[in-house]
């Protein structure tokens, strides 16, 4: 158990090396200068506290997308429509910031992260009824409400929502009483980094530590073995694609609560949705290894910024490397996924040993 | 003459020169495994030799070498004094290596002509001429008594008809050396009893034959000679008139086995399992289930026997209440009164039985998780479940790393064990057990069956699935016999008999199966 969590480590870690080499190597194909491009990587991540801190901040919604997925896929759901439900999510919390006024930040701060939750939850929840109920495939349905919600936003923002004048394409900010308290003076990091990571452990520790946890993990692992042994399969199904939404919401709401502008506007999801499925795929659906690998991905966005910004990389090579840092590590995920369930050659189903059957390595 | 089990054998085919078929040194691994260790082995014509060993012993692995589906690392196969290329299936067919897979490969939809036709070859250009291909294939079965039906597509035919379509194929195919991978599997023993017949008249004509098996009871009846393999390597080849059949289970085994399990008698207590009335539309197809009633006492084994596909597995989901009947129900009653608790050993371990990615320790608190005993409000109680795991792997003899050990990792032994050690928990007041042992080698099948007698000696009641006859008439008191998706008769252990059951099972198939060509 524990040799094969170190060769899953393993084959993460070398999927990132390859994927940064990967980058340089397209970036030195351009003609740009290698070394600046990599110290203006490096600066974009750790060149300041702002640097540092807008790192964690891009950090936030990454992680949470990413449990989300591992909540769901755990339970042998495919919730592709974290995006959506992000969108969802930050949605409901914007009306609740801008048009619940004059509580106390404590109070309202609160009820407006849950309504994050909900809103991520009732879109998760269409979908989780779909599956049940109609039949209709999870992978299908959440990808398709996020097309949907994509559309709704941008309404959203655009008309009844929209701030005053009418002439930006967004909303006001929320009421300062619904907004994360800075946590480092002088950058874009606040408070909602430290609940980011309570949501974590508590993720970990359900799934570990508790019966739903592992009803959900028994589900997942062969539905038709935890049916016939008492498990409500399809209760489990519906439960994880809800929580998954819910904490996709969550990050919704940050993406509103806790930027610099603190307001609905089309498209504030940033793709945070799809990154994290990466997150998830390079933390093997690991919980806790969904910290380290989604400051991974927090930083190649981030630095991937300042590349742009410095050596003049154009902006569409910078997307083109980082889909080729999500290509590799996809990719890699997939071959260790491979190579750990390849079916043994035939005629071996008993390994012959002199004693009785005995463990295979 | 003796035959110790640690020497390899010594019984020369009369000189390898006049073998059809000889195998010399062939070695084969996957990784760390030796699935071949240096095999040798000799096939006269007009020879039956059977292949004896346990799953894992290396049978499939020789049999893939053989007819050029694996490329062994060492070693060659020679047919007719020619050795053939390795890893070439097309110059292994074309050398008259005939090979009828456990698993046929009969494309379902297509008649057993264009069957016949398919594996004849083709280049590009050639005209496919079927009305030859149908007449060579009718004569053939013919002159061999096998009857086949050459217009309906396969999926249609019953399984003694598909396995016989297989034969002819080979046939066809100027076959010299015929290997025959388990064939009496999907058997009745009628359809075996058929089969042995045609086999030894086809070595009589001089066709080398090798019966690939772990019956020893099909040795006895067909085989000239037999070589033993374990652990990849050959153990013995004997004569097998001169060799006694505990002698040949303990050259398989490599220790001393106890063939026949006593079968304890209980008195049998109050109805624990009342069936009434059940069906189901269509379980296969537009055949439908039952009506089927049922009776199971408590401290009665009660046995199911059919060929497989006539509504047994149905009937096992039906009684385990993983499916539900159409009409009619199931009640189980405890022994003590009240609502009784039923174990279920399903026929499909790895699809049914076990979350294969998790742990050992996972795979043991399915049933019980939610109990008081194992969590509070909501959180495990992980010194209690540990230990409770611990006492199950202990008494139950499963060999893991651990706990943690992902069941996939387990060989199918072991994996059938947790099954037990979770379903026998608690002692349910009725077990259906479906093919318990099937892919079990004969260690752990003598663990199963002491398993059950133990359950039925408890006073527990158990329906017994399988479709090892041997295995219905060791620990059934009762036996049922389904055919056609109904029970067509219940006979107590006194009554039944081989043939009376054998010919129960193909009642309602047989009639349907008996072609005139």
């Amino acid at each position: 158990m524990n040799r094969q969590a170190l060769r899953g480590a393993a084959v993460s870690v070398l999927a990132v090396v390859l994927a940064l080499a990967a980058s340089l190597l397209v970036i030195a194909l351009t003609g740009a200068p290698i070394g600046k491009a990599a110290a203006a990587m490096w600066d974009g991540v750790f060149g300041s506290p702002a640097q540092f801190g807008a790192t964690l901040t891009k950090f936030v919604p990454l992680v949470l997308a990413a449990i989300g997925w591992v909540v769901a896929s755990r339970a042998g759901r495919l919730n592709v429509g974290l995006e959506g439900q992000i969108l969802a999510g930050g949605t409901t919390a914007a009306v609740v910031g801008l048009y619940l006024t004059g509580l106390p930040t404590v109070l309202h701060l609160t009820i407006a992260v849950l309504a994050g939750a909900v809103g991520g939850a009732l879109l998760g929840g269409v979908a989780a009824w779909l599956w049940a109920r109609r039949g209709v495939n999870d992978f299908i349905a959440t990808l398709l409400l996020t097309l949907i919600m994509t559309q709704v936003v941008s309404w959203l923002a655009n008309g009844p929502m929209e701030e005053p004048t009418g002439t930006l394409g967004q909303s006001s900010p929320v009421a300062d009483t619904a907004r994360w308290p800075v946590l480092l003076p002088r950058t874009t990091l606040r408070t909602d980094i430290i609940m980011v990571i309570i949501i974590v452990l508590l993720a970990a520790y359900v799934l570990r530590r508790t019966v739903v946890g592992y009803r959900l993990r028994l589900t997942g692992a062969n539905a038709d073995a935890a049916r016939a042994t008492g498990t409500r399969t399809t209760v489990v199904g519906v439960g994880a694609l809800c929580a998954s939404a819910a904490i996709a919401g969550i990050a919704g709401s940050s993406l509103v609560l806790a930027a610099p502008a603190a307001n609905l506007a089309p498209g504030f999801s940033a793709g945070y949705g799809f990154d994290g499925i990466v997150v998830a795929l390079l933390a093997r659906n690991s919980p806790l290894a969904c910290i380290p690998a989604a400051l991974l991905l927090a930083a190649l966005r981030q630095g991937g910024g300042l590349l742009e910004a410095r050596v003049g990389i154009s902006s569409g090579l910078v997307t083109a490397t980082q889909a080729v840092v999500i290509l590799l590590v996809t990719g890699t995920a997939w071959y260790a996924e491979r190579r750990r369930s390849r079916p043994r050659p035939p005629g071996t189903s008993d390994v012959p040993a002199p004693v009785a059957e005995g463990v295979r390595s | 003459m003796t035959v110790s089990a640690d020497t390899p054998g010594d019984v020369p085919a009369d000189g390898a020169a006049a073998a059809a078929l000889s195998v010399r040194g062939v070695t084969k691994t996957y990784g760390a495994l030796v699935a071949n260790d240096a095999v040798d082995l000799d096939v006269r014509p007009g020879e039956i030799l059977a292949l004896l060993g346990e799953n894992g012993a290396g049978k499939s692995t020789l049999v893939k070498v053989l007819s050029g589906l694996v490329n062994p690392d060492a070693g060659a196969v020679v047919v007719d004094g020619r050795t053939l290329p390795p890893g070439d299936p097309e110059a292994a067919r074309a050398a008259g290596v005939g090979v009828v897979h456990q698993h046929f490969m009969l494309v379902p939809d297509m008649t057993a002509t264009e069957n016949v036709a398919l594996s004849q070859g083709s280049r590009a250009g050639r005209r496919f001429d079927a009305a030859g291909t149908r007449a060579r294939l009718l004569e053939l079965s013919e002159r061999h008594s096998m009857p086949v039906r050459p217009d309906v597509p396969v999926e249609l035919l019953p399984v003694g008809e598909r396995q016989r379509i297989e034969i002819l194929k080979c046939l066809l195919g100027d076959a010299r050396v015929l290997l025959l991978d388990e064939p009496s599997a999907v058997l009745s023993p009628v359809e075996w009893d058929r089969l042995a017949v045609v086999l030894e008249e086809l070595a009589s004509q001089g066709l080398a034959i090798v019966l690939i098996t772990h019956k020893l009871g099909e040795i006895a009846a067909v085989a000239d000679r037999c070589t033993v393999m374990r652990g990849g390597k050959v153990v013995a080849t004997v004569r097998v008139g001169d060799t006694a059949p505990e002698e040949l289970a303990r050259m398989m085994v490599g220790r001393d086995v106890v063939l026949r399990t006593e079968r304890p008698v209980v008195a049998a207590g109050p109805v624990v399992l009342e069936a009434t009335g059940l069906t189901m539309a269509g379980y296969r197809g537009d055949r439908d289930l039952g009506p089927v009633d049922l009776t199971v006492r408590a401290g009665e084994v009660l046995g199911v026997a059919g060929v497989e596909g006539n509504g047994q597995s149905e009937l096992a989901d039906l009684l385990a209440g993983v499916r539900t009947p159409t009409t009619g129900s199931v009640r189980v009653t405890a022994r003590g009164g009240g609502p009784g608790r039923t174990g279920v050993i399903a026929e499909d371990r790895q699809a049914d039985g076990l979350a294969l990615p998790l742990s050992v320790s996972d795979n043991l608190m399915m049933r019980v998780v939610g109990d008081e005993e194992f969590s509070r409000r909501g959180v495990l109680r992980q010194g209690r479940i540990r230990r409770h795991c611990t006492e199950r792997v202990e008494s139950f003899g499963v060999r893991t790393a651990g706990l943690e050990t992902p069941v996939e990792s387990l060989s199918g032994g072991n994996q059938q064990k947790i099954v037990l050690a979770r379903e026998l928990y608690g002692d349910p007041d009725l077990l259906i057990a479906a093919q318990p042992t099937r892919g079990l080698d004969v260690g752990a099948i003598e663990f199963v069956h002491a398993q059950i007698n133990a359950h039925k000696t408890a006073g527990g009641a158990t329906v017994l699935f399988s479709a090892e006859l041997d295995e219905i008439f060791a620990l059934s008191d009762r036996i049922a016999v389904m055919s056609g998706g109904r029970i067509v008769a219940v006979l107590t252990a006194d009554e039944a008999t081989r043939d009376r059951v054998g010919e129960l099972m193909t009642a309602v198939n047989g009639a349907r199966e008996q072609v005139r060509p």
